[in-house]
């Protein structure tokens, strides 16, 4: 799986034990912080975003380089990891990169976005949440406080998945029960999706993700998700998860 | 193939369940760094019964550093680099207790620290306090130094308190008020306690100072550490295991003594015990590569 903006500090895992879900991370002794933000931005690359496929990357682009503003004071504290799904790449997802401290990450090497095939939602969550629970429970066991928010950004529904839901609703349960983890927030994102609102929702519930938002406007996409982020950041040590995460975009 | 050695230092103070519930503040400080060729790990521990102990920790820790800053680059090693240090510590508390309109109460806090050089060095008790030895074979060593009757030594007292202290422990400058308690454990060991040691007034006043040598610093030592007293006051826990859960490093990368200690006081929480008074640790960490290796950073 070609990935950008790796090297020799990253270390691979698999996910629930499953050939295809892999993902990569920076290993835990090049972690110098003592808590860490674990988060994760699964963009969709799927066919029907053609038209608007830089808008999305501009507005991934935006997010990052918010997190990176030195004024945000968690910004030392964030581990970000980008995929993309389709089901045109070889697992139906492909990582950007895997979680690397958000001020090690160059926007300028995100690659193009390029719209084809069809849409493994259920995947892309499924490795996301996956990804997070395990790499939480080894920054846990090595003396790292750790919480976790996720993004699934979509413009339709499910239609070529591996996974089911219910795959993705065990792992965000796991993250809840477990120990490894203080807490976790899910936020599917409906892009240009209004006609898909209801499966949507649907595929929401199913699959345990504690929110879904809709919008048109990618430029307010960027600022929601950075928002949300340091939300989440400043409530790593309270116990729970944020409680200011804006409803809408 | 040459080796180097490369030094890391982090610390941690956390306030103990008496100040936090009584509305008072942490009364222990601590700092570390590695400056230039030199390493220094440092806490300070207030007295209870002083005035604003809580600055006067803080000060008397930052003025160690500005000493061992000062002087720990020369070539001056163990005891007269000490005294150097120690006089210039006096010096920067005084014109700093003046600037800040401080009383000399708010100045009663200990000095326990460590200063490292790739060509040795030594760790300081002016107080009370424990001093920590973790091997990289796995071995440690912890000594600890205590007064009777709890009544310790401060550097603030130097010069002008030196006479109401010697009467405040009975006037006997050569009776044994001070004590030095040391515990071993080889890897996978259990910990052995040897004799109690037991000290005069006047050793006790002038500081207890134990070198490192060169060669424990290149071939055996992996970690040293400073702690205040608080670390003997966690609930039905000995000190060994205290020391031990406390210096149970997972990585040593960035800030790994406050990962490590948080931990450790969450498990201590989490097992239902208090933390009885303020706890402070400082640590210096040596690593060895081979001159051709990359050092994380």
């Amino acid at each position: 799986m070609p990935r950008l903006l790796t090297d020799d500090t990253m270390e691979t895992g698999k996910i629930g034990g499953l050939q295809k879900f892999t993902f990569s991370a920076t290993r835990t002794d090049h972690l110098g912080a003592t808590e860490y933000t674990l988060v994760t931005i699964a963009v969709d690359e799927t066919g029907s975003t053609t038209g608007f496929e830089d808008e999305l990357r501009g507005a991934l682009i935006a997010a990052v380089k918010k997190c990176q503003d030195p004024k945000n004071p968690r910004r030392n504290n964030l581990l970000l990891r980008v995929i993309k799904f389709s089901s045109s790449l070889a697992n139906g997802y492909e990582e950007i990169h895997g979680f690397k401290p958000i001020m090690e990450i160059d926007t300028a090497l995100y690659p193009q976005l390029r719209p084809s095939g069809m849409t493994p939602l259920s995947d892309a969550g499924f490795s996301s949440v996956g990804a997070t629970n395990q790499y939480a429970e080894k920054l846990t066991a090595d003396d790292y406080g750790v919480n976790g928010i996720v993004f699934l950004i979509t413009d339709g529904g499910d239609n070529d998945s591996t996974t089911t839901p219910k795959m993705i609703k065990d792992e965000v349960e796991k993250a809840v029960k477990g120990e490894h983890i203080e807490s976790l927030v899910t936020i599917l994102v409906g892009v240009n999706a209004s006609q898909y609102k209801s499966e949507l929702e649907a595929f929401q519930k199913a699959a345990g993700i504690n929110m879904y938002c809709e919008t048109c406007d990618l430029d307010k996409l960027g600022v929601f998700v950075s928002q949300s982020i340091s939300s989440q950041s400043l409530a790593l040590g309270t116990g729970g998860p944020s409680q200011n995460i804006p409803a809408t975009i | 193939m040459k080796k180097r050695i490369v030094f890391s230092a982090d610390h941690y103070f956390h306030i103990g369940a008496p100040h936090l519930t009584g509305g008072k503040p942490c009364q222990d400080y601590a700092l570390s760094g590695v400056c230039g060729d030199v390493a220094y790990a440092v806490v300070s521990d207030g007295c209870s019964t002083g005035g604003n102990t809580d600055v006067g920790s803080r000060l008397v820790a930052l003025s160690t550093v500005v000493a061992i800053k000062k002087f720990a680059s020369g070539n001056k090693r163990g005891e007269r680099l000490s005294e150097d240090v120690s006089v210039r510590q006096c010096a920067v508390l005084a014109g700093t207790r003046e600037m800040l309109g401080l009383s000399i109460p708010d100045l009663y806090a200990t000095s326990i620290y460590a200063c490292l050089s790739r060509e040795g060095g030594y760790a300081a008790v002016h107080g009370d306090g424990v001093i920590a030895f973790k091997y990289r074979s796995g071995a440690m060593e912890i000594i600890r130094y205590d007064w009777l009757d709890n009544i310790p030594y401060y550097p603030a007292y130097a010069g002008a308190g030196d006479e109401a202290f010697v009467a405040a422990h009975g006037g006997n400058s050569d009776a044994p008020r001070f004590s030095e308690e040391h515990w071993r454990c080889e890897p996978c060991g259990e910990w052995i306690r040897e004799e109690k040691k037991e000290l005069t007034l006047r050793e006790g006043m002038a500081g207890m100072i134990l070198g490192i040598s060169k060669e424990k610093i290149e071939n055996e030592l992996a970690f040293v550490a400073v702690f205040s007293d608080g670390i003997t006051q966690i609930e039905k826990t000995e000190l060994t295991a205290a020391v031990s859960k406390f210096m149970s490093y997972k990585n040593i990368r960035g800030e790994f003594v406050k990962r490590r200690s948080i931990n450790a006081v969450k498990e201590v929480q989490k097992s239902g015990l208090q933390i009885m008074d303020d706890i402070a640790n400082a640590v210096i960490s040596i690593e060895e590569f081979m001159e051709e290796e990359e050092v994380p950073t």
